[in-house]
């Protein structure tokens, strides 16, 4: 008799059509045929692995077309089979394999959507961490201030592309009721998604901002973010970007690291946050 | 991360009524409308997010109705290593929501490290059995409190099979401790793919260890000449189901009954008059033992 542990191999062998015949000599043939039984399993599977990324993916489906959607899931999962009992991770590669399945095609910029559509996914399911009260900056004293860390929320992603991808997925929701042309030419696009009380909100970030936010995102101290991005942005103005990510309320936390890393100077910037120009966040 | 918080009762016992399955398109209108209904189960791992809103809605949902958690992702009867990472998220979601039944499948779905997020069913074998015992075993002692193990439908049967699934259930429960759910949709289904007696069934489980009833709708597909039942979840409750419901409740007594429907999803009211259906049944069942 098969040990259970071989059965097993044999049984997922044949779900995965790796060896069909492997689990007929296991299965008792009473008048249907052992693959018509395993296909019923094969079905099951397919479609809960459907409808999972349907639900994770809905723009992509819809720019593609329901009939490519599907036959990409398939060829997905053949190389990125589901990893966990819970089924919310299964999507998180797909756009790694969009990237590389559309590479050099004209709808490259898929992999981009997808990453959006991956990081709603991620921030609608993130820790729940409340706004840091911005009043904590005003004990900072100001030779401080290039040494400051800015913790993001959990429930916060940053989105990059070349392509104009928040365009095209406002442009693609449900409630628009035509699948629109995508305009490609419109330049690139940094979108922010945070998690509010009952919904998650995208917004287009500056280069300056998305790159200050990254910078934080990588535990980066004020100072050396700052300097960084001044560096690659040449109208880079860090007291509005600074204005800007604060009142979206996406930090958690803030605290002073030992080093500062850069000679940038941030006192002016802090400056003019402290105290009238805290924003509410 | 900050823990959830919301207000809510001490954890609740499930009475000895009827139930639904909550899943996330009545989640608001139930949270709002706080229908008359004696408990709700939701799947474990529909809650297995870090944190948001999902989360938030269950526990306010929480705060007015008894809960059950049950599982379909532990892969229990896999021989791959014992999921310790998925535990970890069944045990967190038992801190935040305090459920009063946590419950498993008799399966598995995994091996190799793939899973095939399905409920597959085991060899009935004396091995299978073994490590069943071992990993029900395993799970209670990681969360510190015992479980209910549920029946699945089949559509195969193993040639190496060596005991009828009443008593692999029945070993299974007397010698890890585990409750028994029983799922009467899928005795019936498996009855009618494999030919067995669905009311011996139910008659060989121990009366003392079924802690809770499943009720749900199955689909039926042309094999050639042959009829074969699949357990879908996306229709009533049928007459045959309910007449082997009315058997259970004579065989196991009065006992927390669940309506399930998954798929192509009814108005909640629907839902709510099925529990209605089952609690007409029960009440029979309470008056004959008062």
């Amino acid at each position: 008799m098969p040990s259970l542990r071989d059965t097993q191999i044999a049984f997922s062998a044949a779900l995965r059509s790796e060896d069909p015949g492997a689990a007929g000599l296991l299965l008792v043939d009473d008048g249907i045929a052992p693959e018509d039984r395993l296909q019923i399993y094969r079905n099951n599977h397919r479609l809960a692995v459907l409808a999972t990324m349907q639900a994770t993916y809905p723009v992509i489906e819809r720019l593609g077309g329901a009939d490519w959607f599907r036959h990409s899931v398939s060829r997905y999962h053949d190389i990125y089979p589901s990893r966990s009992g819970d089924l919310q991770y299964l999507g998180e590669n797909y756009p790694d394999f969009l990237r590389s399945a559309l590479a050099g095609t004209s709808h490259g910029y898929f992999a981009d959507v997808a990453a959006l559509e991956w990081g709603y996914q991620c921030v609608l399911t993130a820790a729940d961490r409340a706004p840091v009260d911005l009043e904590v900056l005003r004990a900072v004293a100001a030779q401080d201030y290039e040494r400051l860390v800015f913790v993001p929320r959990p429930a916060l992603r940053l989105v990059q592309s070349e392509f104009p991808i928040f365009a095209i997925w406002q442009a693609n929701q449900p409630s628009v009721p035509e699948v629109p042309a995508t305009r490609l030419d419109a330049g690139p696009s940094r979108v922010l998604l945070i998690r509010r009380e009952d919904h998650v909100e995208l917004r287009e970030l500056s280069e300056g901002s998305s790159l200050l936010l990254q910078h934080w995102l990588a535990a980066t101290p004020l100072g050396a973010a700052a300097a960084a991005v001044a560096a690659r942005v040449v109208e880079f103005d860090l007291g509005l970007s600074l204005r800007e990510l604060l009142s979206l309320a996406t930090i958690a936390d803030v605290f002073c690291a030992d080093e500062c890393g850069s000679g940038a100077r941030c006192d002016s910037y802090m400056a003019a946050l402290r105290p009238a120009a805290l924003p509410d966040g | 991360m900050d823990a959830p918080c919301v207000e809510r009762t001490a954890p609740a016992p499930i009475p000895a009524i009827a139930g639904i399955g909550l899943r996330a398109a009545h989640q608001e209108q139930l949270a709002r409308e706080r229908p008359t209904v004696g408990w709700v189960e939701v799947h474990s791992e529909n809650y297995f997010a870090d944190g948001g809103k999902q989360i938030e809605r269950l526990l306010s949902v929480r705060s007015h109705y008894p809960l059950s958690l049950h599982g379909v992702g532990m892969s229990l009867g896999s021989t791959d290593a014992f999921d310790v990472e998925h535990a970890r998220k069944l045990e967190r979601l038992i801190d935040w929501s305090e459920p009063a039944f946590v419950s498993e499948h008799l399966s598995w779905g995994s091996v190799g490290g793939v899973h095939f997020n399905d409920l597959l069913p085991l060899p009935l074998t004396e091995e299978a059995l073994e490590h069943m015992i071992a990993r029900v075993g395993e799970l209670q002692d990681y969360l510190g409190r015992s479980i209910l193990i549920e029946n699945v439908s089949s559509y195969l049967q193993f040639t190496q099979s060596q005991m009828p699934e009443w008593e692999f259930l029945s070993g299974l429960s007397a010698r890890s401790g585990c409750g028994l759910l029983l799922d009467v949709n899928n005795v019936y289904v498996s009855a009618c793919n494999h030919g067995f007696d669905a009311r011996r069934y139910l008659s060989a489980l121990p009366r003392h260890r079924v802690q809770e009833l499943h009720l749900a709708g199955h689909t039926r597909n042309r094999h050639e000449d042959r009829e074969i039942l699949i357990d879908s979840h996306d229709a009533p409750v049928c007459e045959a189901v309910w007449e082997l419901y009315d058997f259970a409740l004579e065989c196991f007594g009065p006992v927390p009954t669940l309506i399930e429907w998954d798929t192509d999803l009814p108005a909640l009211g629907v839902l709510l008059a099925e529990a209605a259906e089952a609690n007409r049944r029960l009440n029979r069942v309470h008056a004959l033992a008062a």
